[in-house]
């Protein structure tokens, strides 16, 4: 920007000369001849245009290093302005993240928790249910045993006095209850053997 | 001694058919021997001490005469109508009985059920207690598990009763 207004000033100049040279060449060309152009060349020798050449390229070296000052400086705030960005945006993905992973997580210990809480409820209706069935077949089984007993009750007590005295039984001390049971059954006998008879 | 049987008596020595057989066989052996000693005209020498006591205490009981040739002859006949007549009540024990115990369950029986009342013993080990008796057409259980049977319902009262006190609170 500096650069091209010190160019059109000087281009500027350098046209207001020539016309003003021009205007002089034809008002006064006949009355000066040759002197401005000699003026010109007295004003615009070689040290001035070099003197010029020099500026213009001390004033575009300048221009280029604020140049380049204001792009680093532009840069370097692109850059931290990036990397905050970045930041807050992989900051909230990542939060986003960790709030659906907390999620899930809770998602998963509730399902996990209300199987549990259903296989329990299951094996406590099966208790229940195999608790009542043992009840009622501990309950037949003893009534059956009770039945057994009772009866074969004559068998069972008849069996125990054997196996207790087994042999060591004394037919004397039956001989009562055995003619009592004789005398009871008296009559049938005499019948049965005096029919044979 | 007539030839009634009724008035023939048996020793209660004597208790089984077989018994009898061998009291028949017997005394038709001595009445052989000693008929051939009449024969040759000589006296018997038969002595009471040859005999077996069973036939000694049916000679005694029945007031008989070996060396009498006719109640020899009653005798046998006496035997041989009790061998084919007499009836025969069949016992079966948990235990062999003792000769007293058949001695006093024989007289018994012939007190009571027929005079010449034979027995046949046998053994039956799972009656525990009391006895079978078989007749020709009927058999009558004296076991003590009938016995037990018959009063099953007296036990269980019993238990019962038993049972009543034991729940009772104490005082």
């Amino acid at each position: 920007m500096g650069l091209a207004a010190a160019v059109i000033i000087i281009i500027g100049l350098v046209v207001w000369m020539l016309l003003t040279m021009m205007k002089l060449k034809n008002s006064g060309q006949s009355l000066l001849g040759d002197a401005p152009e000699k003026a010109v060349e007295a004003i615009f020798d070689n040290d001035f245009r070099e003197e010029l050449r020099n500026r213009g390229r001390l004033h575009f070296e300048k221009i280029i290093t604020d140049s380049a000052m204001f792009l680093q400086q532009d840069l370097r705030l692109t850059s931290s302005q990036m990397a905050e960005h970045i930041k807050s945006v992989i900051t909230s993905k990542l939060q986003d993240e960790i709030v659906k992973y907390v999620q899930s997580v809770e998602d998963a210990k509730n399902v996990a928790i209300e199987a549990i809480e259903k296989t329990n409820a299951a094996i406590d209706e099966q208790r229940k249910a195999l608790s009542a069935q043992i009840q009622a077949e501990v309950a037949a089984e003893k009534t059956r045993a009770i039945n057994e007993f009772s009866a074969h009750m004559a068998e069972i007590v008849n069996h125990y006095i054997l196996m207790s005295i087994g042999n060591q039984i004394d037919l004397s001390d039956q001989l009562e209850f055995i003619l009592a049971d004789l005398e009871k059954n008296k009559k049938d006998i005499i019948e049965d053997i005096t029919h044979v008879g | 001694m007539s030839d009634d049987n009724k008035t023939g008596a048996l020793p209660s020595s004597v208790i089984s058919p077989a018994q009898v057989a061998h009291l028949e066989a017997e005394l038709s052996k001595l009445n052989e021997i000693i008929t051939q000693f009449e024969i040759k005209s000589d006296r018997p020498d038969v002595k009471l001490n040859d005999i077996t006591p069973e036939l000694h205490e049916y000679l005694k009981l029945n007031n008989l005469d070996i060396l009498n040739p006719d109640q020899r002859s009653t005798a046998l006949n006496h035997l041989k109508l009790v061998s084919a007549n007499a009836p025969v009540l069949h016992f079966s024990f948990a235990v062999d009985p003792s000769p007293d115990f058949t001695a006093k369950l024989v007289t018994w029986l012939r007190s009571n059920i027929h005079p010449l009342c034979l027995m046949v013993i046998g053994l039956a080990p799972d009656i525990g207690a009391g006895c079978y008796v078989r007749t020709t057409n009927k058999s009558f259980d004296l076991t003590l598990k009938t016995r037990l049977d018959v009063n099953r319902q007296n036990l269980i009262n019993s238990i019962k009763d038993l049972n009543k006190i034991s729940l009772k609170p104490s005082e």
